[in-house]
């Protein structure tokens, strides 16, 4: 029983990877040659030459520190495969339909979930971390401790991501902890650029803040003494299979006697009948539909770190900025046109092709495409402003510019979002594409192209205007107001002709139909 | 109120409707019945304006039907087979959304919509997400969308899949009191009881071409007696000999 649903769950893997487009299975394999050439180099080194060299009391610091991050990282990680498999896809219902017993079910799920997920991961901590001490302590038995004891820390990421799961299905439906995990997710795309700048100098004093673990592992995982070596040995060996076996055994539990089902039904309280005009009918739809949709947010948030990147690249190098001829109001004014541009072209294009969604639904409806392109324009309008003067008063703090700069900076970012947007709409409805499994893939690759040549032809565009905006009087940099207001000046005429011409034909689309391509 | 002219689509080599002429008076409920893949919901798509034909033409209420003919698509409704509808959105949201959509008017809206939410029993779940809801809690919310702002044409493809018992019973009263004040339903379905129940003429459809069209007791009459319309359509749409003339409307 047990050995024909793990050979079932084998072949629907392999499937899958049979199933990948060619695009794909380069990009796997460019993100497997990564992780082996570079990130697992590197964590090696990382964890050998700390543990080679630190004092004694710090490597068991450390190795809290290191246990710690491996629980949080693994759990968070096994939490979202737990979601979708278990309680999203259905998948447990087919099987336990069949004549087999819940038990072997759900042990042939959590045995893919310690090997695929956490075993590859703690075994490689644990041998690099054990041979490097085993090593420095010259006993090889170092080695077998460290992997048991990081066996461990993989039971316990799998208690903690079962014990999240079952708490948070709880208090919300498994879809909306699923929506907050792929926003998580999205988010913390850029952690490793913040690791990569900032991680380094703060890993030493965080280590420091850990507790003193000596009692437990010296004698165990380094500096070894037989008893209690043999003793740990098995006290972690013995409570890692208790913790699997109480894991397994409350999981099937909760599925057979349905308490892991029984969630939260989200429940408004007003059920008021309200009308209103079909364009604000429309407007409020799509913030709703945001407001309750994280996998929105994940789509699009990501898109507002731009600016920071930009202010990253250009105070950082030397090459662009520190010269004669930058200053901080070029700065400034820089990611105002560039940020702007490139956030409202890529956010509107989401926005609209989101509606590829819904467009059966659309149809039926008697609303016009202009009524249609209205509501998306200013439902592009009202969520990209504010969060664009935001970032720009963010950056206002960072940089040494006086008010006027963030005024003109405002009010360009203002403009530039709606002559861009009508452009991102149109191309937001050149076949979009509809992805139940990957709701940020919206754009074609024909549309990601042309999105993207339009920035950079955009952004150096703006990029060449915007020296003719920034004055030198031989002392310092000055904003020339009379050339800014030439700007504003055309940009409002842009604005305007954006919205009679590129708005009108996004209009046309909708009443026309445009061909949508559903990925799954 | 509802003519079809040459109406034929083409999905490349492969016709999936061929040549249908039908004309629907004002106050008839007209079924389409076919078995699966025999282009039932082409040809209501093709009548509702969402997918265009490969050739002929479409007349509703005496206008050509358009996409972008919003004033005409005000006066119809359609109930899709798959009631996909947005999840994020509440029952009563989005309900007040199609209200807006119409253009109801407040007082209105309220009234029928809490005449049909008490008629299909939804109201204790007007608050909860659509997501949330069950197949056939989504078809009844459809069915009350495309009904309350009263359309002189009402499209339903396949409405009763997913409806309890009672609903079905509802729907039925209702479709058939709804025709007898002057408007126009056309209904596909695969339980030929209901057809047989309340439409006024029906049609069979097999491989895109029409087999039959007629009052119930016509294709009884041509089919010979004792025949049932499960039998006619049986033998219609498995190659079986029967005796109805295979084509009554040009």
């Amino acid at each position: 029983m047990f050995k024909s649903i793990l050979k079932v769950e084998a072949q629907s893997r392999l499937n899958y990877f049979k199933a990948l487009s060619t695009g794909k299975i380069i990009l796997y394999l460019f993100l497997v040659m990564i992780l082996l050439a570079m990130v697992v180099p590197a964590v090696w080194m990382v964890v050998n030459l700390f543990l080679m060299n630190a004092e004694e009391m710090m490597i068991g610091k450390a190795l809290v520190l290191l246990s710690l991050f491996l629980i949080a990282i693994l759990a968070l990680f096994l939490v979202n495969g737990i979601i979708k498999e278990m309680f999203m896809d259905k998948n447990i219902d087919s099987y336990l339909v069949l004549p087999v017993t819940p038990k072997a079910v759900f042990s042939v799920k959590l045995f893919y979930q310690f090997t695929l997920k956490v075993l590859p991961v703690v075994l490689f901590i644990g041998i690099a971390a054990g041979l490097t001490l085993a090593v420095r302590y010259g006993a090889p038995a170092l080695v077998l401790s460290s992997a048991v004891y990081f066996l461990f820390v993989g039971a316990v990421s799998i208690a903690v991501a079962y014990a999240i799961v079952f708490a948070v299905t709880k208090v919300s439906s498994a879809r909306r902890v699923g929506e907050v995990l792929t926003l998580a997710g999205g988010v913390a795309g850029v952690l490793p650029y913040f690791i990569i700048v900032a991680g380094g100098q703060y890993l030493l004093p965080v280590i420091e803040m850990m507790p003193n673990a000596d009692v437990i592992f010296a004698g165990f995982l380094y500096n070894p003494s037989t008893v209690k070596y043999i003793l740990l040995l098995v006290v972690f060996a013995a409570v890692s299979a208790a913790l699997i076996w109480l894991v397994l055994n409350y999981v099937t539990d909760a599925f057979v006697k349905g308490t892991a089902n029984t969630r939260m039904v989200e429940r408004k309280k007003t059920v008021a009948a309200e009308t209103g005009s079909p364009v604000r009918a429309l407007l409020n739809k799509d913030f709703t539909m945001t407001k309750r949709d994280f996998k929105e947010w994940s789509a699009v948030l990501p898109q507002y770190l731009f600016p920071f990147v930009f202010l990253y690249l250009l105070t950082s190098n030397p090459l662009i900025y520190g010269g004669e001829s930058s200053s901080d109001d070029q700065v400034m004014m820089s990611i105002a046109f560039a940020g702007s541009i490139m956030i409202s072209l890529f956010v509107a294009a989401m926005n609209t092709a989101r509606d590829a969604r819904t467009y059966a639904f659309l149809k039926m409806m008697p609303v016009s495409g202009m009524d249609i392109a209205k509501a998306k324009y200013l439902y592009n309008f009202i969520t990209i402003t504010p969060m664009y003067i935001l970032i720009t008063i963010i950056i206002y703090f960072i940089l040494d510019v006086p008010v006027t700069t963030l005024i003109y900076a405002a009010v360009v970012s203002v403009l530039l979002v709606l002559t861009v947007a009508p452009l991102g709409m149109l191309l937001g409805t050149m076949n979009p594409v509809v992805s139940k499994k990957n709701p940020a893939l919206r754009l074609d690759t024909a549309a990601n192209v042309i999105i993207s040549v339009t920035i950079f032809a955009l952004i150096f565009l703006m990029g060449y205007l915007t020296q003719f905006t920034i004055g030198f009087n031989g002392e310092e940099y000055y904003l020339k107001h009379g050339t800014m207001l030439m700007v504003i000046g055309v940009l409002i005429v842009l604005s305007i002709l954006s919205y009679v011409i590129l708005l009108r034909k996004t209009g046309a689309r909708y009443d026309e139909g445009y061909n949508i391509t559903y990925k799954d | 109120m509802i003519t079809a002219s040459n109406l034929t689509k083409n999905y490349g080599a492969k016709a999936a409707v061929k040549n249908i002429n039908l004309s629907i008076k004002k106050g008839e409920l007209f079924a389409y019945l076919g078995p699966n893949g025999s282009g039932k919901s082409t040809t209501i798509k093709m009548l509702m304006g969402l997918l265009e034909p490969t050739d002929g033409t479409v007349e509703i209420l005496g206008e050509p039907m358009r996409l972008n003919n919003t004033e005409l698509k005000r006066k119809i409704s359609f109930v899709p087979d798959t009631p996909d509808i947005i999840g994020k959105l509440t029952g009563n949201e989005y309900l007040n959304f199609v209200a807006s959509i119409y253009k109801m008017d407040k007082q209105v809206y309220k009234e029928k919509r809490d005449e049909l939410v008490s008629m299909f029993e939804l109201g204790g779940d007007l608050g909860t997400l659509v997501e949330e809801y069950s197949h056939g809690m989504r078809q009844k919310l459809v069915v009350i969308g495309a009904l309350m702002h009263s359309p002189k044409v009402i499209f339903l493809d396949e409405p009763n899949v997913g409806l309890d018992p009672k609903s079905n019973r509802e729907l039925k009263n209702y479709l058939t009191e709804y025709v007898k004040q002057g408007n126009t339903v056309f209904l596909t379905t695969h339980t030929l009881s209901l057809a047989e129940e309340i439409a006024d003429r029906i049609c069979i459809i097999y491989k895109g071409e029409i087999k039959a069209l007629g009052t119930l007791q016509e294709l009884r009459e041509q089919a010979g007696s004792g025949r049932t319309l499960e039998d006619i359509f049986l033998a219609l749409t498995d190659g079986e000999d029967v005796h109805v003339q295979e084509y009554t409307e040009s």
